[in-house]
């Protein structure tokens, strides 16, 4: 069963052949010379998921270049446009570099000692008149672990509320929800080297060479060398991906849920599954169906116990007859005959298969049943935990993973996998952060979208953002900038520019960034990577753990923080790092991280990381002889679970006839706010524009570059239209780009989430297109 | 028996060195990042002309590949997601693609 150890071998020397680029680097001369007084250090990117190592040049207390890291296995010396010009992302005109305070209409310059106490006083009071469920902190993943971890002992363990969530329940809280029902514990089982190892790739709805593109060329290295690699592209856009892709299958919205139950249909049709692995590890499960949408407030939906039905296989498998390929056909716009294929793909023995996705899935309103959906794809196969072969969940942000995830800075997460809910995981957190357990709420918290509601309701008096933008980023925004610019809540906002979210701030705290502090990322593979501070932040601005520890002193919750000055790093690292012990995901000693170019977890007791979790091949959690096992499931099983079809909450009709999406492009990232001040990267892509089908945009009279006004029930917004551009949405589809700062796109988007993770859906509403 | 190990060994040093994540995370070395740095190529340069917006990389090998039409040849043809590293810059005048002349 599984892999053998040499053949564990064989596959980690495959995987040392992605090269860096191109041919060995002749240097010319005279670059010595120039490189000289360069003082260098490591670090991984600011911007994406993927956590390219990067090498960071310093001379005279200022950042004067950024390389790829021919030394960093995320990228072997490649950067993507956005890394290359990393640096001047913190060398904007605008950076924020004092305290501001509202004085009415204006923002007026005040001391570190005047916000502080400004912010304590406002917390106190509202704790003191309305509980500690009165107030809040959002956070980011691209927060450090040390900053998610201050914020999460704060809050939890200090405040005594769970409101605490991060940015990151907009892009990954999908994917941890169908992680935790699966398999009992976050985060892949793969990593990168299955994008070199394998030889069949399937993308659902990601633009992979546009949103990971250092990924995606890895990806492509692979096809190159091996001409038997195929890569199939399933999306409702065509992309830049799809431009290298060997096939491209055009799917309708929300058509994923129905394509893949028809595919599944299928391999229990032609008995094309792996019995023996699905005896061995597989257990059936039915939850609960006609989930709502979210777009009451206050909606409650959760799946208990009581909910789950356990199921035979056969009795599955009667369930799953009514998917036919037809059925398939008829909702997702996937021709019958090509989903027969793909079950056939899927099953096939001599092909090395992965499935990879990202928002188009995350971002959902059935986003959880749909990675649920592609883990039985694998599960049923057997066709996962093996070095070339499995589903792989790429994240947005840089420490999604790392921070969000690991140190759980949800509503309803403590670190580890553990959660508020739980009673001994309360205990065991208690223990750790020497506190009282009583003192850790076991009520979960507002999840995002519920967090920014309360303020519209007046419920939230007082958060405090950092490090994301949230008043660019969320669906529905004008309701939320509406509550927000009506002074409903106290809202204090740490960044390090100017953003949409500062101006509707009562107080604004200028942030360190990046590399003007210390700091520890947790990429998608479950890598781990540590930098050290290379320079001074401008001004007065300060770290965000700085921010929230003396703010928690204000609070008389200093004690929580009993760090040395020059241990810092390293102790609340120590401290932390008993939480991940012996329970799979384990962490390495500190100073491990700064010799390394980071490493996979769960470390191993001797040091060496681990690329694939649950297999005996490499993970020294499973004991030789025992092949694969899920030993974080309760009985060392994968859950197949039976998620049918459901429409999305909004589909278009007469009135509003365009499917509306939002997504990313390769020069910008998120809402721009640090690749908006680099010239270069501006200069590229300026401004969102709406892309059309050309047969739509003929028929409505609308040309390239010409006005047009997009409206949803939410709002209205003009934007130039973009044809035969970089992407072309499929016929009845239009997409926009959500980066660009003087277009509020998210205004139109609308706030139906995931019943499960609570994830909101930017990817599918009704909107009208006319030409302006 | 032991003439068999000690090569063996050797090879599994050299394996987990070059291929392995680093063992023994205590005993690695200093890593040396000037050298690196020297290894890498730094930024890529910029596209000083026009480029359609869905450009694909054999379009840019047409002439990057040999140094056609004088652009500067590309050390490494075989990526072809040019766009991904390489942005539109500044267009030059003398660098725009003199189509309409239609010289071969």
């Amino acid at each position: 069963m599984g892999l053998t150890r040499r053949d564990f071998i064989k596959a980690s020397a495959a995987a040392a052949a992605f090269a860096a680029v191109g041919v060995p680097v002749v240097r010319p001369k005279g670059a010595q010379a120039a490189e000289e007084g360069i003082t260098w250090g490591k670090a991984p990117c600011r911007y994406c998921g993927v956590g390219c190592c990067v090498l960071v040049g310093v001379k005279g207390g200022r950042i004067v270049a950024t390389k790829g890291d021919p030394a960093g296995p995320v990228n072997k010396g490649l950067n993507c446009i956005k890394g290359y010009f990393l640096s001047k992302a913190l060398y904007g005109k605008d950076r924020l570099t004092t305290p501001l305070i509202r004085k009415g209409n204006k923002m007026v310059e005040a001391s570190w000692d005047e916000a502080l106490d400004l912010i304590a006083s406002k917390y106190k009071e509202a704790i003191a008149s309305h509980g500690p469920d009165s107030v809040a902190m959002y956070g980011s993943g691209q927060w450090t672990i040390h900053e998610g971890y201050t914020a999460s002992k704060l809050m939890k363990g200090g405040i005594g509320t769970n409101n605490l969530e991060p940015n990151a329940r907009l892009c990954m809280a999908s994917a941890v929800v169908a992680f935790m029902n699966t398999f009992g514990s976050d985060e892949p089982m793969g990593c990168y080297d299955d994008l070199d190892l394998g030889d069949t790739y399937i993308l659902w709805g990601a633009n992979m060479a546009e949103a990971h593109p250092v990924l995606f060329s890895r990806l492509i290295d692979n096809k190159l060398k091996h001409p038997g690699v195929k890569l199939i592209d399933i999306a409702t856009r065509r992309t830049r991906t799809t431009k290298m892709a060997d096939e491209y299958i055009a799917m309708r919205p929300q058509g994923d849920l129905a394509a893949i139950n028809a595919i599944i249909h299928v391999i229990l049709r032609d008995r094309l599954y792996d019995e023996a692995f699905i005896k061995q590890h597989v257990n059936f499960k039915r939850g609960k169906e006609n989930a709502p949408y979210g777009l009451k407030d206050k909606e409650v939906f959760n799946e208990t116990p009581a909910d789950i039905k356990n199921l035979t296989f056969d009795e599955y498998k009667v369930m799953m007859k009514q998917f036919t390929p037809q059925w398939g056909e008829k909702i997702s716009g996937i021709p019958a005959k090509k989903i027969e294929e793909l079950a056939r793909i899927y099953s096939d023995k001599s092909r090395k298969i992965n499935s990879l996705w990202t928002m188009g899935v995350n971002q959902h309103s059935r986003g959880v049943w749909v990675n649920n959906l592609i883990y039985n794809l694998h599960l049923l196969t057997g066709k996962i935990c093996k070095p070339g072969e499995n589903p792989l969940s790429l994240t947005g942000q840089p420490s999604a993973c790392g921070t969000a995830r690991e140190v759980g800075t949800f509503s309803h997460r403590l670190p580890a996998d553990m959660v508020v809910m739980n009673e001994a995981h309360r205990k065991k957190a208690a223990g750790i952060w020497g506190i009282d357990p009583n003192k850790i709420s076991s009520k979960v918290g507002l999840h995002t979208m519920e967090m920014f509601r309360a303020i519209d309701r007046s419920e939230l008096k007082c958060i405090w953002i950092q490090c994301t933008n949230p008043f660019q980023s969320l669906p529905n925004v004008s309701r939320l900038r509406k509550a927000a610019e009506a002074r409903k809540a106290f809202i204090v906002v740490s960044d390090i520019y100017p953003t949409k979210s500062t101006e509707v701030a009562d107080v604004i705290l200028p942030s360190a960034s990046w590399v003007e502090k210390e700091g520890v990322f947790g990429n998608t593979e479950r890598r781990t990577q540590q930098w050290f501070k290379m320079i001074e932040p401008p001004g007065q601005a300060r770290e965000d753990t700085w921010q929230m520890i003396e703010f928690a002193k204000r609070m008389g919750l200093g004690h929580l923080f009993p760090y040395s000055e020059k241990g810092f790093y390293k102790e609340m690292w120590e401290e932390y790092r008993k939480f991940t012990i012996g329970v799979g995901k384990d962490l390495a000693p500190y100073e491990a991280y700064a010799k390394v170019r980071g490493l996979r977890w769960p470390v191993k007791p001797d040091g060496k990381e681990t690329r694939w979790r649950y297999t005996e091949a490499d993970d020294a959690n499973v004991k030789k002889g025992e092949g694969i096992k899920f030993y974080k499931a309760p009985d060392n099983k994968a859950n197949v679970w039976f998620r049918p079809y459901e429409p999305p909450a909004e589909s278009p009709d007469k009135e509003y006839p365009f499917w509306f999406s939002t997504g990313r492009v390769l020069e910008h990232w998120h809402t721009g706010t640090m690749t908006g001040r680099v010239p270069e990267l501006r200069r590229a892509v300026s401004g969102a524009t709406i892309e059309m089908h050309p047969e739509d945009a003929k028929r409505m009279g609308i040309k390239n570059r010409d006005k047009v006004r997009v409206t949803s029930r939410r709002g209205t917004i003009v934007l130039p239209a973009e044809i035969n551009g970089r992407g072309t949405p499929e016929k009845g589809n239009v997409f926009t780009t959500f980066f660009d700062e003087t277009k509020l796109v998210n205004e139109l988007c609308i706030d139906a989430f995931d019943p499960l993770s609570k994830e909101p859906d930017f990817k599918k509403c009704a909107v009208k297109v006319k030409k302006a | 028996m032991k003439l068999i190990v000690r090569p063996m060994l050797l090879l599994t040093a050299v394996v987990s060195l070059a291929f392995m994540a680093p063992a023994f995370a205590d005993e690695q070395p200093e890593p040396n990042l000037a050298a690196d740095a020297l290894q890498s190529p730094g930024n890529p340069p910029v596209i000083p002309h026009a480029v359609k917006a869905d450009q694909d990389g054999e379009a840019c090998n047409a002439c990057h590949r040999t140094g056609l039409k004088k652009a500067p040849p590309t050390s490494h043809p075989e990526r072809l997601n040019c766009t991904s590293c390489h942005v539109q810059g500044e267009v030059k005048k003398e660098n725009m693609l003199k189509k309409s002349k239609g010289k071969k």
